[in-house]
């Protein structure tokens, strides 16, 4: 039962990041809407490893977060690409690209 | 009985902390929300008696989040304007929430874990008290010092423009 209620739990952070992805036009929140989701990625992972399964989880984890920190430069590369050309975290306003 | 207590405070705190990463209209207030809920699910580790992975999370806690930091004080000048539908937020969470958890909730599904029960363990709770305390004491200490001296970099260039104001 109790592990029903750590399913339960990362379910509810998983829908609430990629609902967050959804409902959001912010570009920064966005990214961090998709950190929410990869969080209960790993717990619902190490849920599954803790009460079912004898294996290493290390590498599925390590591969989480190796999402998580790629993520992030992806983050600050576009971030200083929008930076130069003064654009706002607007996503709405993305069209701009296109000039 | 404690453990299901614990286990219900640590959940709230982990989905008030991701609520208010959207609730939040400042961009250091919503990175912090996420350091706290990198904070938590370190907790929820600690009680799934995974130290070592409650260490890595704190890490990636410190080294990650304060990243987002710098990026969302950069960008406080870019990010004033109303960025969130909450209605649709809610209406989402709710409707992606019972999709997920339908079956599980209405025992269609049923999980085939071991026996192995975490109460039974009685470790998990305990281990708090080891050596993992000092590692949560250093994680608190260095992020509190990221986000302090960022906060006192945003006061020094407010007190700067200021200043630059008057003399001109």
């Amino acid at each position: 039962m109790i592990s029903e209620f750590f399913m339960i739990l990362s379910f509810a952070l998983f829908a609430l990041g990629i609902s967050g992805v959804a409902a959001t036009r912010h570009f920064l929140l966005m990214i961090l809407s998709i950190e929410v989701a990869l969080v209960s990625a790993t717990l619902l992972a190490v849920t599954f490893f803790y009460y079912s399964t004898q294996g290493n989880i290390m590498l599925l984890l390590f591969s989480i977060w190796g999402v998580a920190a790629a993520e992030a430069m992806v983050l600050i590369a576009f971030y200083r690409y929008m930076s130069r050309f003064e654009m706002s975290l607007d996503v709405t306003r993305l069209s701009k690209f296109k000039e | 009985m404690t453990y299901l207590i614990l286990f219900a405070a640590v959940s709230v705190a982990a989905v008030l902390s991701s609520l208010l990463v959207f609730l939040f209209k400042d961009m250091l207030h919503a990175a912090t929300a996420l350091a706290v809920l990198f904070f938590v699910n370190s907790l929820l580790f600690v009680m799934l008696n995974q130290p070592l992975l409650a260490i890595i999370q704190l890490f990636i806690m410190i080294g990650g989040i304060s990243t987002f930091l710098f990026v969302g004080v950069a960008s406080a000048s870019l990010s004033h304007f109303r960025h969130t539908r909450m209605i649709a937020l809610v209406v989402l969470w709710l409707t992606v929430f019972a999709a997920m958890s339908y079956p599980l909730l209405s025992g269609q599904a049923q999980f085939q874990g071991s026996s192995r029960n975490v109460l039974d363990t009685g470790s998990a709770v305990s281990s708090l008290n080891s050596s993992i305390s000092l590692f949560y004491i250093l994680a608190v200490l260095l992020f509190g010092i990221a986000l302090s001296s960022i906060i006192l970099l945003k006061k020094i260039d407010t007190k700067s423009k200021v200043r630059r104001g008057v003399t001109r």
